[in-house]
């Protein structure tokens, strides 16, 4: 690999580590977003479990009554 | 716009929407990162050393912009009593605090090679450290006050006080002298950057406020989540 894609013309010392930091606050800042997510959700889920899962369980279940229902007709 | 933010939508957000989001984010990031690492040129004063400033811009703006948004919420939730918009201001915060020690030690490695200090005391770079303070102080006055209230009222205060720093902030180049060379892009006029170097910029630019996007909406979902909780927590 050319080794002045990472000297950069002796500024790889000042613009590595700009970039690297960069890259890894953002990623520890995402990584702790994403894990906050799940526990809220899962402390909702299984402690006042209700809205959006019931939602998607009724909406299928109309579905499946609405395929019932046309293959009666025919 | 505002529509979708209320917090009843913001729960139809789900995983696969954000890896959706999060998969274009890569792709831009990835096109972004080649430009600036690899396709644009060097400087012909500062050399490499100005690939820093593709990742420190974008940074800062999204530090002073965040800020901004902190401020009108704040103002708004005091004033109007718009109930979602402390959730909005706390949900931005940690973005904003995140891009301002992004711009601050990013600007200090390119300060070395161009300005031969890693820190001056002078009016930009010290009003972006007044900056991060109001940022650390906003955030932890949610975390160390526990009602929520008293928390949402002296956070707004914080939030209305900190945004006066934005203008010394954005016209510190301009009221003083400063080692900080003045804005190369600005709303109002051409920019002066050639396009060789813009393009990466621009990109880069569209890769952070992707990101800060999609920070915003899971840090919001969890907010009206933890919100939701404790309310009926109380209601028990």
């Amino acid at each position: 690999m050319n080794l002045e894609f990472f000297i950069l013309g002796g500024y790889g010392q000042f613009v590595w580590p700009a970039f690297v930091f960069s890259f890894v606050s953002c990623t520890v800042l995402f990584i702790k977003a994403k894990k906050e997510l799940k526990i809220q959700e899962k402390v909702y889920l299984t402690e006042y479990a209700e809205p959006l899962t019931i939602k998607i369980e009724t909406a299928g279940e109309k579905k499946i009554i609405k395929k019932v229902l046309s293959g009666n007709t025919i | 716009m505002l529509k979708s933010l209320f917090p009843n939508k913001i729960l139809s957000l789900t995983n696969a929407k954000i890896n959706v989001l999060v998969a274009f984010l890569i792709a831009v990031l990835i096109i972004g990162l080649l430009y600036s690492l690899i396709i644009s040129p060097a400087d012909y004063i500062q050399g490499d050393s100005v690939r820093i400033m593709y990742v420190h811009v974008p940074a800062s703006f999204i530090a002073l912009v965040c800020f901004g948004l902190i401020g009108v919420a704040s103002i708004c939730n005091l004033v109007f009593k718009i109930k979602f918009m402390p959730l909005l201001a706390k949900s931005l915060a940690p973005i904003g605090c995140t891009f301002t020690l992004i711009s601050i030690v990013t600007g200090s490695l390119w300060g070395k090679p161009t300005w031969g200090t890693w820190w001056v005391w002078d009016a930009r770079l010290t009003s972006m450290l007044v900056l991060l303070i109001f940022y650390i102080t906003y955030i932890l006055t949610w975390k160390v006050i526990d009602n929520f209230e008293k928390a949402n009222k002296i956070s707004s205060i914080i939030g209305i006080l900190g945004s006066f720093n934005l203008p010394v902030i954005k016209y510190s180049v301009d009221w003083w002298n400063t080692l900080h060379q003045p804005s190369s892009i600005t709303l109002t006029s051409m920019p002066t950057i050639h396009h060789t170097m813009l393009i990466p910029l621009v990109i880069m630019f569209l890769g952070m406020i992707m990101y800060s996007v999609i920070i915003f909406l899971i840090r919001y979902k969890t907010e009206v989540i933890k919100l939701k909780i404790n309310k009926k927590k109380n209601f028990k």
